[in-house]
């Protein structure tokens, strides 16, 4: 499914708006060094994290975007960042919880 | 003139709910006496609130402390954070304090946090939940320690817990981190085999010790003109002869 018909779907709040790519699965974790060894090219990232870090990782990876769940609003260089990396960021006020039960309902799944 | 001076930066008290309750100013100082240390850092979590007793309570001994806290980042990351004086310690508890969740220890859960005099008397307890991770980045953390004339070390950064590779798995691109610490665990030479990301900062090892035992079971050599924070940065840096052994 393309990223565009899942954000509209959440009614997420776009932060930093990247290329519109086929999201190839999700994966939900604050840990760091967990999506760096678990997380695949082209998965949507759901994380309460709003660190500069998080761009970081999803630049490396290549996700398809990340989610700042949970009212958290990422900070500024966060944004500066995914800016610059061209990482496609959103916030809502959803749990972490809630995003990831609708994404699965829409079908996304854990990677393989 | 550069004097040896062997270092454990990273002892806890019993203001750590983890630690034992044996982790009293003054058997902190004999222990690390026994243990043929030069200095020691007392970094508690999140806390500094004993930083002064131990100080005081070192007075007059062979034993020179170093004022710290140990901070954890949003990341969940643990930077040992080190001071020249008690009030840098103090004025960078009172960002952490404003930076920590507003809740409650739970003594029966997570351990006691006592704050002592130097003679190890009972002032109070401290009922903040201590255990946790501050809204401070990493970059903020040692943006403050920095205003502070401090340093900030990443902690045990090969514990899979709270060290700096464990949770974020990646040295950040243009950390402040000039060195960073070992646990008792590692040798430095098997860390910069296991963590390439070390690169060619300066590696200390301390024992993070939470009982009187474990104290200077992992240590620094350090070459300093005297035992200071400012002595050990440059040490770090390799300035003038003075070196991390």
């Amino acid at each position: 499914m393309l990223l565009s018909k899942l954000i509209s779907s959440l009614d997420l709040q776009p932060v930093v708006s990247g290329d519109d790519i086929e999201v190839t699965g999700g994966y939900v974790s604050d840990l760091m060094s967990d999506v760096l060894a678990n997380a695949k090219s082209g998965n949507l990232w759901v994380t309460n994290q709003r660190h500069v870090n998080v761009v970081a990782v999803a630049s490396l990876l290549g996700l398809s975007g990340v989610i700042v769940a949970g009212n958290a609003e990422p900070d500024e260089n966060t944004v500066e960042k995914a800016q610059q990396e061209k990482v496609s960021l959103y916030k809502t006020t959803l749990s972490a919880f809630d995003v990831v039960g609708r994404l699965y309902e829409l079908g996304v799944r854990a990677p393989k | 003139m550069l004097s040896r001076y062997e270092a454990d930066l990273h002892i806890h008290t019993l203001l750590s709910p983890c630690a034992e309750v044996e982790m009293i100013p003054p058997l902190i100082v004999r222990r690390a006496v026994e243990a043929g240390l030069d200095i020691i850092g007392i970094a508690d979590h999140n806390s500094a609130e004993n930083v002064g007793a131990v100080v005081e309570a070192a007075a007059g001994s062979s034993v020179k402390v170093i004022p710290g806290m140990e901070c954890e980042s949003a990341e969940g990351v643990h930077v040992l954070c080190l001071f020249e004086k008690v009030e840098q310690a103090e004025s960078m508890q009172e960002v952490v304090y404003a930076a920590l969740p507003n809740l409650v220890n739970q003594e029966g859960k997570l351990g006691q946090q006592m704050v002592v005099t130097a003679e190890a008397e009972f002032v109070r307890y401290n009922d903040r939940l201590l255990l946790a991770s501050t809204s401070l980045s990493l970059d903020d953390i040692v943006a403050e320690v920095e205003a502070r004339c401090g340093i900030a070390i990443p902690a045990h950064v090969d514990r899979r817990a709270y060290g700096l590779f464990g949770v974020l798995g990646f040295m950040p691109e243009g950390a402040g981190f000039p060195a960073v610490e070992v646990s008792s665990r590692m040798t430095a030479e098997e860390a910069r085999k296991q963590h390439p990301d070390i690169a060619d900062r300066a590696i200390i090892r301390s024992s993070d010790a939470h009982v009187l035992d474990d104290i200077g079971s992992a240590r620094t050599v350090f070459h300093l003109e005297h035992r200071s924070v400012a002595e050990i940065k440059l040490a770090i840096a390799g300035v003038g002869g003075r070196m991390v052994e």
